[in-house]
């Protein structure tokens, strides 16, 4: 992505471009094999084993690193931290961007996603948690999407309906935090139902309160990753007060994030302790456990807070990156890596090249997608007309 | 006393099992649930299965399945473990117990256990599971869409899926052939078993004769029904005369209904939507006040110290003003002396010239 | 509407659908009553200025 920040308008043939052009046109041909040969062709899903990465990376990954737009909304509108103002708008793009890919990248899962709107419609299947996070991702989905819009009505000139959008920013984040509040938790509920197929030392009754937990580290972690990220593709595009900003935002997000760490890593220590699982630690799942919990835990938090205490950026945007890193292995853990434990080794699902074909191709048409935007609406600068509002 | 499958058969026909089940008071209220009075299930006596295969050829040929590769006389498919597919609703596999009472192989029957609070129904978010009043647990494909978690949930393994299906997967299971029961007929395994192995009748019925047996026999079964509490209990009921766990039933999955795992969570989900607005509108409301008191504060300030200002220059103007008014005092009366010197120079002078005149004039007269 | 419930399920099924109904209405609720309980407080002159963030 670096290549970017070069010569946005002079060559279109960068490398980037190169190797996002060939994801694409390896993604629209696993897609046209996902829907002549069903899911059989292109996964290794199998009866034991019906959700793989496309629901561990793509759905719980997915909704967990895009929490940076309610937890940014949040910070600012709601909790008062108005000098993160500029960083509100890339932190909504990228969590409707994050949810948007989440809803099409679902389209490839499940059976016949023409039918994705029948729980609301003719299923009304109110006991399903599955039916919560639905229910929760439509609506929230579109709450971002208003959220977002005054960065598309400022750009188009439509100064009547962008004041209109603008004034619902109360309602809409503080209806955004419910919903997300509800959805983070209930997908990692999800797994509440089969206490006998996932590994003890992840299954617990705290479940959904671990997934809500993490996934307000995963956004402050995430805005500080994209927005170093940004820094370097999009530097030219950041106004005055969004790179004055940017400092403090990083500071401040990566303190809040080493006191959640903190808290999250108590909360799993309780988990642990409630379940009576310590003596399953000096198993190998019990390591692998600990590599979570000490490694992408402790170590994040430890980091954050010397980050934070010495004021140093770099450590707190290298600690950002590794925590994501932390999100991705522990949704991974539950979805897939720690569940059918039970089943010999030849019976475990391990991705086919082509499940991760699309995960890739769906994580790319989101960086195509954004790039697009930030590049033409006022996301990281604040448009010259509306600058009273910023 | 052992009851024959087809005594019950009998017993199904006299009650006509469409019309027994009644919706009447004074069932389960809403404290404890005891299942659809009168619903039915089926007793496999593993002790008693020779590992056959006339009950999964009979499931094939009742629900029309594709015909398999290997004939369901070919035993040697029993070399490997199986388990159900959306082309064979049971498999019977077969099984080495160590246990030295047990007769050896064992084999046991798979195929869904029609559970009294299943955990596919209880994930579906259409509905597309429902636990019938006669006991069959049956898959509506109409609303299906195909999202699996009926499979992830299912503690048994039992839901299948047409992987190869591009458009119309469907989730494939055993019915306990609710269509046939609907007939008056047995259900194709139970009718095909040629020892026995298999009881329908009403589940409380097969609980009673299970336990009869296991009175009878007390060398011959271990004292325990599979099925009777497990995960809420199960219209299916296996005994044994090793663990069931030696026969791939899992002893670890407790005799809580599926519901109750996510009851909790699902009991959450109210609470936050009623006391997060107030949380949130909350802290907002601080907020705000704390910024408009912030503000006022400023104001206050800046208005103190304007005053502050207005009265510093006040003071310097009336000081200035003093200043001025006595230095103009000082230079009038500067002035007045100025004044007066010059005068008195003027009159001095004129006095010298008065006495120097009458020279003065004698000259100008000689002129 | 169902007077007898045979499984937990059915209960389960019943409650959580009229759960789902009260959670709508008191959002809406909470809303409404939100409005009617803060109504009053812009009247304070403080608040009737444009306010620097043009969000309220």
């Amino acid at each position: 992505m670096s290549t970017e920040n070069t010569a946005p308008n002079s060559s279109k043939l960068t490398p980037f471009n190169l190797i996002a052009g060939l994801i694409v046109i390896v993604g629209l041909f696993i897609t046209v094999l996902r829907f002549t040969k069903g899911l059989g062709a292109v996964s290794n899903l199998s009866n034991h084993s019906p959700w793989g990465i496309w629901i561990g990376f793509d759905l719980l990954v997915g909704v967990a690193l895009a929490a940076g737009g309610y937890v940014t909304s949040a910070a600012v509108y709601v909790f008062g931290m108005k000098r993160y103002h500029s960083a509100v708008r890339p932190a909504v793009l990228t969590g409707f961007l994050g949810y948007l890919f989440v809803v099409i990248a679902l389209h490839y899962d499940v059976g016949r996603p023409w039918r994705l709107p029948y729980p609301f419609i003719v299923g009304w299947g109110t006991t399903s948690l599955l039916f919560e996070v639905g229910l929760c991702v439509a609506l929230y989905l579109t709450v971002l999407f208003l959220e977002f819009t005054p960065a598309p009505l400022e750009w188009l000139g439509l100064t009547k309906t962008r004041n209109l959008a603008v004034k619902l920013t109360m309602v809409l984040t503080i209806f955004g935090v419910v919903l997300s509040t509800l959805h983070q938790s209930s997908l990692g509920a999800l797994f509440l139902i089969a206490p006998s197929k996932l590994h003890p030392l992840w299954y617990s009754p705290y479940l959904p309160v671990f997934f809500f937990v993490s996934s307000i580290i995963a956004g402050l972690s995430m805005v500080i990753f994209e927005g170093s990220l940004s820094h370097k593709a999009f530097h030219h595009k950041m106004d005055a007060t969004h790179l004055q900003e940017s400092d403090g935002l990083v500071l401040g997000f990566g303190k809040a994030a080493a006191l959640v760490l903190a808290g999250y890593f108590t909360i799993k220590i309780v988990g642990i302790t409630a379940g009576n699982h310590w003596h399953l630690l000096t198993s190998p799942y019990g390591y692998w456990f600990l590599v979570e919990l000490l490694g992408f835990v402790a170590l994040p938090c430890l980091l954050y807070a010397m980050g934070a205490r010495e004021k140093n950026l770099k450590l707190i945007r290298f600690t950002a990156a590794w925590t994501v890193a932390g999100i991705v292995l522990n949704r991974l853990n539950v979805s897939v890596i720690a569940f059918n434990y039970h089943l010999p080794v030849a019976e475990r699902y391990f991705p086919h090249w082509m499940e991760i074909g699309i995960s890739v191709f769906m994580v790319t048409l989101l960086i195509l997608v954004y790039r697009f935007i930030v590049t033409r609406m006022p996301i990281l600068y604040g448009h010259p007309d509306y600058q009273a509002n910023h | 006393m052992a009851i024959s499958r087809r005594k019950f058969l009998g017993w199904m026909g006299a009650a006509g099992i469409g019309s027994t089940v009644a919706k009447s008071a004074g069932a389960a209220s809403t404290g404890h649930f005891t299942g659809y009075p009168g619903s039915m299930g089926v007793l496999h006596d593993i002790t008693r299965c020779v590992g056959c295969r006339s009950c999964e050829a009979a499931c094939n040929q009742v629900n029309n399945l594709a015909a398999p590769t290997k004939p369901f006389s070919d035993l040697t498919v029993l070399e490997q473990k199986r388990a159900t597919t959306n082309e064979a609703y049971t498999v019977v596999n077969r099984y080495e117990s160590s246990e030295p009472k047990a007769a050896i192989p064992v084999f046991r029957k798979i195929q869904c256990n029609h559970c009294l609070e299943p955990a596919c129904a209880s994930v579906c978010f259409v509905r597309a599971f429902k636990k019938t009043e006669k006991g069959p647990v049956l898959y509506d494909p109409s609303v299906c869409v195909g999202c699996r978690y009926c499979m992830m949930a299912c503690p048994f393994e039992i839901p299948t899926y047409e992987y190869n299906e591009p458009l119309t997967p469907r989730v494939l299971k055993c019915t306990l052939c609710a269509p046939r029961l609907e007939q008056g007929l047995l259900p194709g395994c139970v009718e095909a078993c040629p020892k026995e192995a298999l009881t329908f009748g009403k589940r409380t019925d097969l609980i009673q004769i299970a336990r009869e047996r296991i009175r009878n026999h007390p060398g011959r079964y271990l004292n325990h029904i599979y099925g009777e509490n497990e995960m809420g209990g199960t219209s299916w009921l296996y005994l044994s005369s090793v663990p069931f766990g030696s026969v791939g039933l899992r002893e670890d999955l407790g005799i809580k209904p599926a519901p109750e795992l996510t009851a909790g969570a699902l009991s959450i989900v109210p609470m936050v939507v009623g006391l997060w607005p107030v949380l949130l509108t909350g802290v907002f409301a601080m907020n705000k006040r704390k910024e408009k008191i912030a503000a006022q504060e400023q104001a206050q300030a800046v208005a103190a110290a304007v005053a502050e200002a207005q009265r510093k220059a006040q003071t310097q103007l009336t000081q200035a003003l003093d200043k001025a008014k006595k230095e103009k005092d000082k230079a009038l009366e500067q002035a007045e002396k100025a004044k007066e010197q010059a005068v008195k120079k003027a009159l001095e002078a004129a006095a010298t010239a008065t006495e120097t005149k009458p020279q003065t004039k004698g000259e100008g007269e000689e002129v | 509407m169902h007077s007898v419930f045979y499984s937990l399920h059915e209960f389960m099924l019943h409650t959580e659908s009229l759960t789902y109904l009260v959670m709508l209405i008191s959002l809406l609720g909470f809303l409404g009553f939100f409005l009617f309980l803060t109504d009053r407080d812009d009247d304070q002159p403080e608040d009737t200025k444009p306010g620097r963030h043009g969000h309220h």
